[in-house]
């Protein structure tokens, strides 16, 4: 069961956070307060940290500085209030490993800790060649990409979208998440813009099988299942 | 102001400060003239004491000591420098001149050779004070010089005619230096007077705008010195302070004022959504979904607005990074080709290449992003052009023209306004804040957005199918 730490002031927030958490899987432990959070995260035996930027005493930046300085290397999710645009730049460069600006949908949040702890568990953030899910198998070197016996030809975009999507296969992953991690960009872009890519690349997944391997979650994103 | 604080200020510090330099100069040049001074009246005393000593010697020698005692006792000018004894062995004086006759009778002179030089063959110079009373008293400087058998000589000389030039110095030194330090003190009240004035100006208006007087400006007094370059600093900066307030205060009203709109829709649905539910309680979660749905956008709505109004209060995009634009207009192209190809849309582009740009690289997207959903919503027919270029002027242009209906000319200016939607694009999903959000970006980046005419479907430089569409642009200044 992946461990998480939430360094979340706002006390109800935090228990709404665990709760979304739990439905997924996840135990959740809390701190409201920097100073705690610190001592907590020392002691070590969590996969991903949740942490606020706003908090009375240490707040999120120095926390992370500090724990990056004694060389706690876990990955850390970073929350900031609504449009503070600058936060997403300090927090990364502080060592964040994702950000998340409030507020945010459950699910995103999920999907996040989700893909923060599994890139934990593979800790060398996947150098592997073939990726392999079900019948569907991805060669990083050759990129050559078969569904069973059947070879899939995929326009270059295609490609580092199922990556992504095989990489986090069986969770969700929202829109925003792809728009960053297969485009680069940061901004929601308030259409169904990636909806189309994704159809483009269901059609050509799925096309011709039974079953679909690509799947719309309802309100959160998509799933690839093997 | 108290005398303790005053005494601490900058400007009298620096007066006293000069005025203690000053004297030790003075106290130097005046020292070193002194010496030189002192040195060269010895030496003109003793030369002249010599000279006289060798006249009388030779009037001894020629014409013997009687000839001598007469020469001196008849040398009468009361006026005369020069004081001549002649003494015998005993010491007693066997005549003098009349300068010596009146020094004696004054008590000035003792009746006899000074003690020092009695029995010396040739003495050294040597140097008596004389204390006439009721007068100044003066030094003499001569020689005793033993002519022959019972006669000795002692010339010496009045060194007061030296002295005399020398006390004027004195006082003309020391009048200067009092004059100075009255001067100096004065000066520095003025100055400081002036400084402290100057600076009680300045910290008056800090002061008020510490209270809370946001209007408050210094006076300037034209002067055209640094007081004035300062005074002059501090109004800009505050003009710049009350302007950034001013448009977060905006910000912040424009802020309530536009979500008050999504919020009461929010509501109404919410309120429909109770009287479904009391009807039908299966459609629960339905209508759950539906509000969520609305919340987000809304949400959203707020993320914009928000980002819209820091954007405009900051004056300029966070996080500026140079980089190449064709490579931002070829992510844009290669995320919405297929959008508007499933509509069944032509979508060209044309990117110049080399063109670089300074900005945040997430907004530009943003702003480049509405444009081309904008283009490709509301266009059923033709197709999308995407340029990018190097305008006349330098300016590098992201500009995007579809072949929709387009907007007259009367409603281009009021489509970029917050939750403006023109009645013939209600029936399609959006708020009104696409254009908004890019005219701010725009601004963010020193550039602006220009709506046009649209001219058509642009092919090889040339424009084909004229209709009436609309282009969009995003200018931004070159780097």
């Amino acid at each position: 069961m992946t461990q998480v730490l939430i360094v979340e002031d706002d006390v109800d927030a935090a228990l709404t956070m665990q709760k979304g958490l739990r439905e997924a899987n996840i135990h959740a432990t809390l701190t409201h307060d920097g100073e705690t959070g610190l001592r907590a995260l020392r002691a070590g035996a969590f996969d991903v940290v949740i942490l606020d930027r706003m908090m009375p005493g240490l707040d999120g930046i120095a926390l992370l500085e500090r724990a990056r300085q004694e060389g706690i290397d876990i990955p850390v999710l970073f929350l900031s209030a609504l449009g503070e645009l600058e936060d997403r730049v300090y927090g990364l460069k502080a060592g964040a490993d994702d950000y998340l600006t409030k507020p945010y949908a459950i699910v995103e949040l999920v999907a996040r800790v989700e893909a923060l702890a599994r890139r934990k568990d593979n800790g060398t953030g996947g150098l592997e060649a073939v990726l392999k899910v079900g019948a569907l198998e991805m060669n990083l070197i050759t990129r050559i990409v078969r569904r069973g016996d059947q070879e899939i030809d995929l326009q270059p975009r295609e490609f580092q979208l199922l990556e992504f999507l095989m990489r986090n296969a069986g969770r969700s992953v929202t829109r925003t998440m792809l728009l960053e991690k297969v485009w680069a960009y940061h901004f929601d872009p308030q259409t169904n813009v990636i909806d189309v890519h994704v159809s483009r690349l269901r059609a050509k997944l799925d096309k011709g099988f039974d079953r679909a391997m690509l799947h719309t979650v309802r309100g959160e994103g998509y799933q690839l299942l093997p | 102001m108290s005398w303790r604080s005053f005494l601490r200020q900058t400007p009298f510090r620096l007066t006293l400060l000069f005025i203690v330099v000053y004297a030790f100069v003075a106290g130097m040049i005046f020292g070193y003239f002194y010496f030189a001074n002192a040195a060269e009246t010895r030496a003109l005393t003793d030369m002249r004491v010599r000279m006289r000593v060798e006249h009388f010697r030779d009037i001894y020698e020629v014409q013997g000591p009687e000839a001598l005692r007469r020469i001196i006792a008849h040398d009468d000018s009361p006026d005369w420098f020069m004081v001549e004894q002649v003494h015998n062995d005993q010491g007693q004086v066997t005549a003098q001149n009349r300068r010596a006759t009146d020094l004696v009778s004054q008590g000035g002179l003792a009746d006899a050779v000074p003690m020092s030089a009695v029995g010396a063959q040739d003495s050294e110079p040597v140097q008596q004070r004389i204390d006439p009373p009721g007068s100044k008293s003066f030094y003499l400087r001569g020689q005793v010089v033993r002519l022959g058998p019972d006669t000795r000589l002692y010339v010496a000389m009045d060194t007061s005619w030296a002295d005399r030039g020398w006390h004027m110095g004195v006082k003309a030194i020391w009048g200067g230096a009092g004059l100075l330090i009255v001067l100096g003190l004065m000066a520095g009240l003025l100055i400081n007077r002036e400084v402290s004035r100057s600076v009680h100006d300045l910290m008056k208006v800090l002061d008020a705008v510490k209270e809370g007087d946001l209007k408050a400006r210094v006076v300037l007094r034209e002067s055209g010195d640094e007081f004035d370059a300062l005074a002059e600093r501090i109004n800009d900066t505050l003009d710049r302070m009350e302007g950034t307030i001013g448009n977060l205060k905006y910000a912040g009203d424009a802020i309530a004022h536009d979500l008050r709109t999504p919020l009461s829709r929010l509501r109404t649905r919410l309120e429909v959504a109770l009287y479904e539910v009391e009807t039908d309680a299966a459609q629960a979660p339905d209508v759950l979904e539906r509000a969520l749905a609305d919340t987000d956008q809304l949400l959203r709505t707020f993320q914009t607005v928000f980002a819209m109004s820091r954007l405009e209060a900051q004056g300029k995009a966070p996080d500026p990074q140079l980089f190449d634009a064709q490579a931002l207009a070829c992510d844009m192209a290669e995320l919405f080709e297929p959008l508007a190809q499933d509509k069944g849309l032509a979508f060209d582009t044309e990117f110049a290449s080399n063109l670089k740009v300074y900005g945040n690289r997430d907004f530009l997207a943003q702003a480049l992003s509405n444009l081309l959903d904008n283009a490709i919503k509301y266009t059923e027919n033709g197709g999308i052009t995407f340029r990018l270029r190097q305008t006349s002027g330098g300016d590098v242009e992201f500009s995007v023209t579809d072949t929709g209906q387009g907007v007259p000319e009367a409603d281009r200016l009021r489509i970029i306004g917050r939750f403006v939607r023109l009645e013939s694009s209600r029936s399609l999903p959006g708020v009104g804040l696409g254009l908004s959000l890019v005219e701010a970006v725009a601004r963010a980046h020193g550039g602006r957005l220009a709506i046009d005419e649209g001219p058509g479907i642009y092919k090889k430089g040339i424009y084909v199918n004229r209709g009436p569409g609309l282009r969009t642009a995003l200018v931004l200044p070159p780097v």
